[in-house]
């Protein structure tokens, strides 16, 4: 069952890895900063491919009186790799610096330049755990708000909590300034609303929930977007509230798991007493904390006071196996537990 | 104690089981059982859960699956173990696939019809007669994160030189990018180069050959290159999926694409039929739809996962028989997106479910037509040419009821003609497949015995009337003792005809002269026998394409009398 941890003196582990082999550039234990290289992979920046036989007109068995050059040897830009004396000298040069990594059936193959592949801190931790030739795992305590979607980017700034009116005529024109700062907004945001808090240039915009026609708008973002709930019209719960509040004008990252994949908000910050080293895995039973996932409830959570062990009929026509929830209402309602999610709540 | 074998599908969501025994001659399901698939991690969790799994299979019936401490071991030391086991997977991610060909019709086009069955995602194809130089080229090769490169193109004999500079690439591509997963590389063109192209490049186990997949100039026979494809999934799965090597080797099996598996079947069947129809299996998931058709002895398929837009909504929206407004609908598919497994309560919910699988199944039907011209089907129009029995399967079939589960399919499929849809409700297909190269006997026992649900036969009259002009008469005869039934079929009109319980129902069929009901000839009818099946006889005469009202309300009205006719 999918669950959302939205805890503060949490454990939080991020892992960065590197989408190829190449050579990790820390230790474990080492303390790490924002923007410090975990791992690179340096690979050529490009090819050539030369057909010396057909362009400098050789004749295949003489080849090797023509070749200046081994395989596998490097070459300095300039240097000359075959040439064909005559009336008309006929040579190859290399292009760039590089090496030739292939001379095989009159062709020969330059790998030119480098380019450098890296993956770095998207916050500041310790490495507590090394992915041998990819990356390593950072880690940290502090408070932890685990949503459901992200638009793929990663952010950190200042964390506000926006408590503008966007209906109220008096404050139009008087959006406050955001740049550089992590946004969260529980307003609707329309396509109109977030590009105005676009154009403030934040580094992310969190919301409860994203409207549709926002999705193509968000994922073309280049600032990060986070929603907690998912889509449409949700409001956010009380302790994910609670958990913003004191993040207010607090240093916070977002990290993401890439594009349409779930993300999560940190504020670093002590251990608390939950931080155990092997935490005991949450699931769903009497008592739990779940955000349900469907209409007419949809975004609204409660507590699972009773888990039948029959399956039941909707009015759907279709059997479920259910629990039984208390909104926050009071309200008793009876849920297919495929519709609801777990919230790993601070009790 | 009976012999047994045993057969796992490690699907999407859910890992199934199946134990088959030989009882007096016959093989016949004896259970089956399924826990939630786990490929994520170290391996320990996904060994955890086929543990589950068989113990739950060991634990009421009479077979050997696991040690004394209840723990895999060498399946073959255990005393009353199956006698086989079969294994196929359809979880993690799509295999990134590189085609390179000689052509687009001769290579590369076969190369795609060939690899879509082997659950793989086409990133990049190169056409070597597209004139790209070599560092083009060779630049192309490198810049997608490719896992497996297939390359084919040319008739044995034929010219070399474009081929083997390609070869001379891929061997680059192979020994200079490191990479998390080593590539697999399989070769199925110009049969004089195979030795060539496994010295150049230098793979070892790494390169796959098989026979030119191009047999004469315009034929192709990709069963040619199916071994060498088997043997290439199953090395990049064991390289993605820890855990799985270990398991494959306890259990003395083989592991191979859900879709192959399936796909076995549905070429057997189609191949035993002796109505000269294709066979197609639509197997419907929460997150992607696959198609299976074989026909004239060539078996294809595809894995099609829909990426939402506003079109694709807006088309859905159209075809749901609850009024939902533009916004809720979207919401819901896109949350739906997040929680696959998501249940739909509400009658709404499970209107714009129902129509967004209609969505879904027309889509992965087009993309199958574009994957191969002769399949048959139009967006508008559907199943232009004729397939008996059509296959339903998959979790998303697996929860509608019976009636649901028909209209969702006669309104994406849109057969003509005469058809049988049977649902395979235990999935038996793929863990059929999975068992066929071991004992031939064993799927062909299993499935005399009846082990799919017939959920109805459609007649659909194709004609140019006019909406309420009679267009076929139907003579019900369920035998001496009971009075014959006339009913008459009017330009519009979705008709359920209930069937026996016991036997054969007898249908005369009266078309008018301009009303085709798939036998041959407009105007043509004649007598038709049809087994008991759930829903029973459905004639379709909406017409093709399908006219639904402009209104919405009167739309979705329509929608829901359609439903009701079939069911309720």
């Amino acid at each position: 069952m999918r669950k959302v941890i939205i805890r503060s003196g949490q454990p939080v582990y991020k892992q960065v890895r590197l989408s190829q082999p190449g050579t990790v550039l820390v230790r474990t234990g080492q303390e790490v900063k924002v923007g410090d290289v975990l791992a690179e992979a340096v690979i050529p920046e490009e090819f050539q491919v030369f057909d010396i036989v057909n362009h400098l007109k050789i004749h295949p068995s003489r080849l090797d009186q023509h070749l200046k050059r081994m395989n596998g040897e490097p070459v300095s830009k300039g240097d000359v790799i075959a040439q064909k004396p005559g009336l008309i000298t006929r040579i190859f040069r290399a292009s760039q610096d590089g090496r030739i990594v292939s001379l095989r059936e009159g062709r020969v193959t330059l790998a030119m330049g480098e380019r450098k592949l890296q993956v770095t801190a998207p916050i500041a931790g310790t490495v507590v755990e090394l992915i041998p030739g990819f990356g390593a795992v950072i880690g940290l305590a502090g408070s932890l708000i685990q949503g459901v979607w992200s638009n793929g980017l990663n952010a950190s700034g200042s964390f506000t909590r926006l408590e503008f009116d966007f209906n109220d005529p008096q404050q139009r024109g008087r959006l406050p300034e955001l740049k550089d700062k992590i946004v969260f907004s529980g307003a609707i945001i329309t396509f109109e609303r977030f590009r105005l808090l676009l154009a403030k240039k934040p580094t992310a915009i969190v919301l409860p929930s994203l409207m549709p026609a926002l999705v193509h708008e968000a994922l073309n973002s280049t600032v990060a977007v986070m929603s907690l709930n998912g889509f449409g019209d949700q409001e956010i719960d009380p302790v994910s509230l609670g958990l913003l509040e004191k993040m207010q004008d607090q240093e916070v990252f977002l990290l993401s798991d890439g594009i349409g994949q779930a993300a999560e908000l940190v504020l670093p910050g002590e251990a608390g007493k939950n931080s155990a080293l092997f935490d005991e895995e949450v699931s769903l039973g009497v008592g739990s904390r779940v955000r349900l996932l469907g209409e007419p409830y949809l975004g609204s959570t409660g507590r699972v006071l009773e888990l039948p062990e029959h399956p039941e009929r909707f009015a759907s026509g279709l059997m479920a196996k259910v629990a039984v929830v208390e909104r926050q209402d009071g309200a008793l309602i009876r849920v297919p537990i495929t519709n609801l999610l777990l919230m790993d709540v601070t009790a | 104690m009976p012999k047994t074998c045993l057969s796992i599908d490690i699907g999407k969501n859910q890992t199934q089981a199946w134990l088959f025994a030989l009882k007096e001659g016959m093989w016949a399901v004896e259970a089956n059982s399924s826990v939630p698939t786990v490929i994520e991690g170290d391996g320990s969790q996904f060994r955890k859960s086929i543990q589950t799994l068989l113990s739950q299979i060991e634990q009421s019936n009479d077979v050997s699956l696991l040690d004394d401490r209840g723990q895999i071991t060498d399946i073959q030391r255990l005393e009353g173990a199956p006698a086989f086991v079969g294994m196929s997977l359809a979880a993690g991610k799509p295999i990134r696939a590189a085609l390179i060909g000689l052509s687009e019709a001769y290579s590369i086009a076969p190369l795609r019809r060939l690899v879509s069955l082997f659950n793989c995602e086409v990133v990049l194809e190169v056409n070597l007669q597209d004139n790209l130089n070599a560092s083009a080229q060779l630049e192309r090769l490198l810049t997608s994160d490719i896992e497996l490169y297939v390359i084919s193109g040319g008739v044995n004999g034929g010219a070399q030189k474009t081929l083997k500079a390609a070869i001379e690439n891929l061997r680059l591509v192979y020994h200079l990018i490191p990479r998390t997963v080593r590539p697999q590389i399989v070769y199925c063109g110009n049969q004089d180069l195979a030795e060539y192209a496994q010295s150049e490049i230098e793979a070892g186990l790494d390169m796959h050959l098989a026979s030119n997949i191009q047999t004469n100039p315009g034929q192709e026979d990709p069963t040619l290159v199916w071994k060498a494809m088997l043997a290439a999934f199953e090395r990049l799965q064991f390289q993605q999926i820890p855990g799985l090597a270990d398991i494959v080797n306890d259990l003395h099996t083989r592991v191979i694409p859900s879709d192959f598996s399936a796909g076995r079947m549905v070429r057997y069947l189609e191949q035993s039929s002796e109505n000269g129809k294709g066979v197609l299996m639509l197997r419907v998931d929460s997150d992607s739809v696959s198609v299976i058709a074989a026909r004239d002895q060539r078996l294809n398929g595809i894995n099609h996962r829909l990426q939402v837009t506003d079109a694709l909504l807006d088309t859905a929206r159209g075809l749901s028989n609850q009024l939902t407004d533009v916004n809720s609908f979207a919401t819901y598919i896109y949350n739906r997106t997040l929680f696959p497994d998501y249940t739909p309560a509400t009658l709404e919910d499970l209107g714009i479910e129902q129509a967004w699988a209609r969505v879904r199944i027309r889509e992965a039907l087009n993309a199958l037509q574009k994957l191969d011209p002769h399949f048959g089907y139009n967006l508008s129009l559907g199943l232009m040419r004729a397939y008996e029995p059509i296959i339903l399967s998959g979790s998303e079939m697996h929860r509608s009821l019976p009636h649901q589960c028909l209209m969702i399919a006669l309104d994406s499929i849109l057969p003509h003609g005469i058809t049988t849809i049977l649902q395979d409700e235990r999935q038996l297909l793929t863990a059929l497949g999975n068992l066929a190269p071991y004992d031939p006997l064993l799927p062909v026992q299993v499935m005399d015995t009846e082990v799919f649900t017939n959920l109805a036969t459609i007649i659909t009259v194709d004609t140019l009337a006019a909406e309420g002009q009679k267009v076929l008469q139907i003579e019900v005869d369920e035998g001496e003792q009971t009075p014959r039934l006339f009913h008459k079929i009017q330009m519009g009109d979705l008709k359920r005809i209930e069937t026996l319980l016991n036997g054969k129902t007898e249908l005369y069929l009266a078309p008018e002269d301009e009303s085709d009901v798939g036998m041959g000839i407009p105007g043509l009818g004649g007598w038709v026998g049809v087994m008991n099946s759930k829903v029973g006889v459905v004639v379709d005469a909406r017409g093709r394409p399908l006219k639904l009202p402009v209104d919405e309300i009167a739309r979705a009205e329509a929608l829901r009398n359609w439903l009701w006719e079939l069911g309720g």
